[in-house]
């Protein structure tokens, strides 16, 4: 799995309102940053709004950006307190089923396949084992990495990713996936 | 068996095809131009994964706050006249960083009026159309404006938020909801930035104070609670001199607070008082095993923050300023020690020095 690595220097542009990094690092991050927002709150109007709302913070935030090497970490910091607070506030929606909704019907078998392997992550996975193979799975973060983005010790994240791959690989099994 | 890899990689391809195209969105929202690429859709087209992607439209309160659309608002006439002209507004809120500006607030903690306090302030506040705003909105946007400026960066870390109100209980209230609300937002946006939150209890000489010296009345408040700590060096002027930053910094380090304080000022350009010891002993010609009593406290002079390092030792009483971001001696001071001093009729202290020796290193 290749580590999604974000080129610092992005953010330090964007802190001088320099439109290209901005879509670079859009083009870059968007499909992790609704992922990871997906895997929290499991409902896609949700997932948009915050995807909405991060990278205006993200943009908003560039100049009080403090360089640490791992501008990623800072990315989904912010994608998981918006998710958070959104939870907080109340304001998610209960419809759970919205995740049925999350792309269009297509022939295309292995769409089709990546489509399942979506809803059964949604439904048979707590909000936890999603959020770790989410980020393992669109970053490449370790196991460490993900730990501290989580905030939760590393032997949690160890066994809930194994337990999740485990329940993941048996759900294919039960559908007749040969992945 | 199933490969983990593979469902990993299905997943993610999953979720990067659901993902929205809200980028042509985001760039009008934040005023970005640049010289097109060709967008992402047309790119992803060309493998054919573009086919769930779609763009996506909101109207939301962020957009409209921030969006240079909005009517400059001003009003004529000073706090006072400010206060008096509408009994509605309840409470007057100064948010200072480096712009300042204030908000009229009504029972309903609506904003009734916004105005710029200084020149940077006009600048955030063009943009905006405050009024009938939630407060704790009108806040978030002006501090997300602030940003996105650059006048709150990890440098200059600090904002400063005062509320007077003529109920005072109600004003704790709005000082602490407002305080809270700003610095959840900062957290949210994972800035590391220290909110100070202070209710003001307003006199005509504090207003007065405030605006001869073109500053908020919660700068005012904060410089008048600084000279009550007894720093030996502090005036009002060179206070006023100060930016929010630095003035946060000194209430931080001198116990000034006495309001809501959320995360810490950023002292990274200061030596620290270790260093500021070691210069003065230095500067002394002395080591640390040859004094007793040292004493450093964060002071200010002719408008910058010095530390005020003092020691004894050998019967002498020592002090020297220490230029707090440089670490340069900018005066000192020997005294005869007090403590010590040999106060007979005999002429057995030709070597002490009297009075004081302030020199310019």
């Amino acid at each position: 799995m290749a580590t999604l690595q974000l080129d610092e220097n992005l953010i330090i542009r964007m802190a001088s309102n320099d439109g290209a990094a901005f879509r670079e690092l859009y083009q870059q991050t968007s499909g992790v940053v609704y992922g990871f927002a997906m895997s929290i709150l499991r409902n896609k109007h949700d997932a948009e709004d915050v995807m909405h709302d991060a990278f205006i913070r993200i943009y908003m935030g560039a100049a009080a950006y403090k360089p640490s090497g791992n501008p990623m970490a800072w990315i989904l910091t912010i994608v998981r307190n918006l998710c958070l607070n959104k939870i907080r506030s109340g304001k998610v929606c209960e419809d759970l089923s919205e995740y049925d909704d999350l792309a269009s019907p297509s022939d295309d078998t292995d769409a089709v396949i990546d489509r399942m392997v979506l809803e059964s992550a949604m439904s048979i996975l707590d909000a936890e084992e999603r959020q770790i193979i989410v980020l393992h799975a669109m970053t490449g973060f370790k196991h460490r990495e993900i730990a501290e983005i989580l905030d939760l010790p590393i032997g949690t994240i160890l066994s809930k990713y194994n337990r999740a791959m485990k329940k993941m690989r048996k759900e294919m099994e039960s559908k007749g996936v040969e992945i | 068996m199933i490969d983990n890899n593979e469902i990993e990689r299905r997943l993610a391809s999953a979720l990067d095809a659901a993902a929205p195209d809200m980028l042509d969105e985001l760039m009008a929202e934040l005023e970005l131009a640049e010289k097109q690429e060709p967008p992402m859709r047309e790119k992803l087209s060309e493998d054919g994964q573009d086919r769930y992607r779609k763009p996506v439209f909101r109207n939301r309160p962020l957009r409209m706050l921030i969006s240079a659309a909005a009517a400059f608002v001003m009003i004529v006439g000073g706090f006072s006249a400010w206060r008096n002209a509408d009994q509605k507004v309840i409470a007057l809120v100064d948010l200072d960083v480096n712009p300042s500006v204030e908000l009229a607030i009504n029972n309903k903690e609506k904003v009734v009026e916004a105005r710029p306090v200084n020149e940077d302030g006009k600048a955030i506040l063009a943009e905006m159309d405050l009024k009938g705003s939630d407060a704790t909105v009108a806040c978030n946007a002006i501090v997300g404006s602030m940003l996105m400026k650059g006048y709150l960066t990890s440098q200059s870390n600090s904002l400063l938020v005062s509320v007077s109100a003529d109920d005072s209980s109600k004003g704790h209230a709005i000082e602490e909801k407002l305080s809270n609300g700003i610095n959840a937002y900062l957290d949210d946006s994972a800035v590391a930035a220290a909110v100070m939150g202070q209710y003001v209890e307003g006199d005509d000489e504090l207003e007065d104070f405030a605006e001869k010296n073109g500053i908020s009345v919660g700068k005012a408040c904060l410089i008048r609670k600084l000279l009550e700590t007894g720093g030996r060096k502090m005036t009002e002027e060179s206070l006023t001199a100060l930016s929010t930053q630095e003035l946060i910094i000194l209430g931080q380090e001198r116990n000034a607070m006495g309001g809501t304080m959320h995360g810490t000022a950023n002292m990274g350009e200061y030596i620290g008082y270790d260093k500021a010891l070691a210069a003065a002993l230095s500067a002394a010609g002395l080591n640390s095993s040859q004094i007793t009593d040292p004493e450093v406290e964060m002071d200010c002079e002719n408008g910058a923050i010095i530390y005020e390092v003092e020691f004894r030792s050998g019967g002498q009483e020592y002090e020297y300023d220490v230029i707090a971001s440089t670490g340069e001696i900018a005066g000192s001071e020997k005294d005869h020690d007090d403590d010590d001093y040999d106060d007979d009729d005999h002429d057995d202290d030709d070597h002490d020095e009297h009075g004081d020796h302030d020199h310019d290193d």
